[in-house]
């Protein structure tokens, strides 16, 4: 293993959008109203963004809109699509095109109204493959029902186990207090819960909510001169393995596994160095499948893994200490929001929900269903610096 | 018409889908097989997807298969709302490719590795599907 001597990129500020849940604002406003914040707590005016980042279901061409909506002139704009998982790849990009001048500093940001849209919520992430439309494919919530019905075959893999995963999420909910769901679930609350696609059931899935999120990104050297806190990456991998649900490879594995061990590997760490885990959490076998494949435990042991209740406040693998997408929010993609939890860990600034001495983060985006994947590691102020 | 039929989306079909399709009409489930590496690929396209190659040709597949996965749609999306519970299903055929369709069956019966076999149900009078049948 060799420890990466530098970070990759810095995050110089990262927020949500204040105004995400009042429904006052649409998709592009909200990105923008975040980038103004990440901007004015960088103390960097718009004419020194120079390269945007995003991707969304909402606008064709997310960077355009973005740009626009902020009064910008980009000479690097990178719209890469491939799921929920895009805004952690873009720290990727960023890196690239930052290390190689093609631009200095660059604002990823996203937007979403799906709670407001209620029917009118965007159907452009679900284009439909013709051999799959006829057979009524609930989008994508068939897609991790057909998983976890093969995982439960293949390793015995119970519906308690996913229902841990739901429960230790609002624990965590709780001590945010930022959310709206401030009441405990138990195991048997998740399992009486009416079925939605089997054997996933309405607390197996994510919430539905509004929200917006920025951060602003630039080189490592900048980032130290531009805030007493920043964040690095220090690793970053991305791959994906199929475009449609009919066409996954493995129903009970994901691209985690091509993505986990690279992008540690470049960071120079291992699990015993991750103080905290953001997990795209869209439903609970996501995570579940994603605990093996980034190497948590052995392949068909997460069940196992998840009995004594390790990923609830307190134990040894704090995952999605916000309440994540199942009890805090799920508007539509959900990266840069787990980019935005961590970095609030990471410095010390999560209150309640605070992971004692976190420095060490490692994210984990999907996109669709465990079609596309990206791990990215990312340090705190002070570690290794 | 056919011995079963559902309710169902009949999508707009383009190339090879229309191809594809029309084989179900006459009620044909084919697959492509690829002369150059002797792999089968669905779903139907120009390139094989293990090599690469151009060199596709159709194949009636033999039509028996086990279900690979299975999942039971109680909250449907729009125009299945009346369909409930029914089942979107993974099979994969004997010669190795899998495709999603329906198993006509009971909660009960259907589980993972269930042997099933190739029929054609109607979701319009002239648009035939393939399901499958335990």
């Amino acid at each position: 293993m060799k420890d990466t001597e530098e970070p990759i990129l810095g995050i110089v500020a990262a927020c949500e959008a204040p105004s995400a849940d009042s429904g006052a604002f649409t998709p592009g406003a909200l990105m923008a109203e975040a980038s103004s914040i990440v901007m004015e707590q960088a103390g960097v005016t718009k004419d020194e963004v120079d390269g945007l980042w995003s991707a969304s279901a909402y606008q064709y061409m997310p960077t355009l809109s973005l740009a626009e909506h902020l009064g910008i002139r980009p000479r690097y704009s990178d719209s890469t699509t491939i799921g929920g998982s895009s805004f952690v790849a873009h720290l990727r990009h960023a890196a690239a095109a930052i290390k190689t001048g093609m631009c200095n500093v660059g604002i990823l940001a996203y937007g979403s109204t799906q709670r407001t849209d209620g029917q009118r919520t965007v159907r452009s992430m679900s284009e439909p493959l013709a051999y799959e439309i006829p057979y009524g494919l609930a989008w994508p919530i068939s897609g991790y029902g057909l998983m976890a019905t093969r995982h439960m075959h293949q390793y015995g893999t119970k519906p308690e186990h996913l229902a841990e995963i739901a429960v230790a999420a609002r624990e965590w909910a709780v001590l945010n207090p930022d959310c709206a769901q401030t009441k405990q679930l138990t195991i048997d609350d998740v399992l009486d819960s009416p079925m939605i696609c089997s054997p996933l059931h309405r607390y197996d899935c994510c919430l539905v909510t509004n929200g917006g999120g920025a951060a602003l990104v630039t080189s490592p050297e900048r980032a130290r001169d531009l805030t007493d806190k920043p964040i690095y990456v220090w690793g970053v991998a991305e791959s994906h393995r199929n475009r449609f649900v009919s066409a996954m490879p493995d129903y009970t594995s994901s691209p985690a596994q091509e993505t986990a061990r690279p992008a540690m590997q470049q960071a120079g760490i291992t699990h015993d160095d991750v103080d905290t885990y953001h997990l795209y959490d869209a439903f609970t076998i996501a995570v579940l499948v994603m605990l093996e494949d980034l190497g948590l435990c052995a392949k068909g042991e997460a069940g196992a893994f998840l009995e004594d209740g390790r990923l609830r406040p307190g134990g040894p693998v704090p995952v999605n200490t916000s309440g994540g997408g199942l009890s805090y929010r799920h508007p539509g993609m959900l990266g840069i929001f787990l980019l935005i939890e961590a970095v609030t860990q990471l410095r010390n600034e999560g209150g309640p929900r605070q992971v004692s001495g976190a420095d060490c983060s490692l994210v984990h985006g999907l996109g669709g269903v465990h079609m596309s994947g990206v791990t990215a590691v990312l340090g705190g102020p002070r570690w290794r610096i | 018409m056919s011995e079963y039929s559902f309710r169902g989306t009949v999508p707009d079909l383009r190339g090879e889908e229309e191809t594809w399709f029309g084989f179900c009409q006459e009620g044909r489930l084919r697959i492509q097989h690829c002369s150059s590496c002797d792999a089968y690929n669905f779903y139907p396209g120009a390139v094989c997807r293990s090599c690469t190659s151009r060199a596709l040709e159709w194949h009636t597949a033999d039509g028996r298969g086990v279900v690979h996965t299975y999942s039971w749609v109680h909250r449907a999306p729009p125009g299945y709302e009346g369909e409930t519970p029914y089942n979107v299903s993974i099979i994969e055929l004997k010669e190795g490719v899998r495709l999603m369709s329906r198993v006509l069956c009971n909660e009960e019966t259907l589980r993972c590795d269930l042997p099933v076999t190739v029929a054609f149900a109607d979701i319009t009078a002239d648009f035939k599907v393939p399901v499958f049948i335990p």
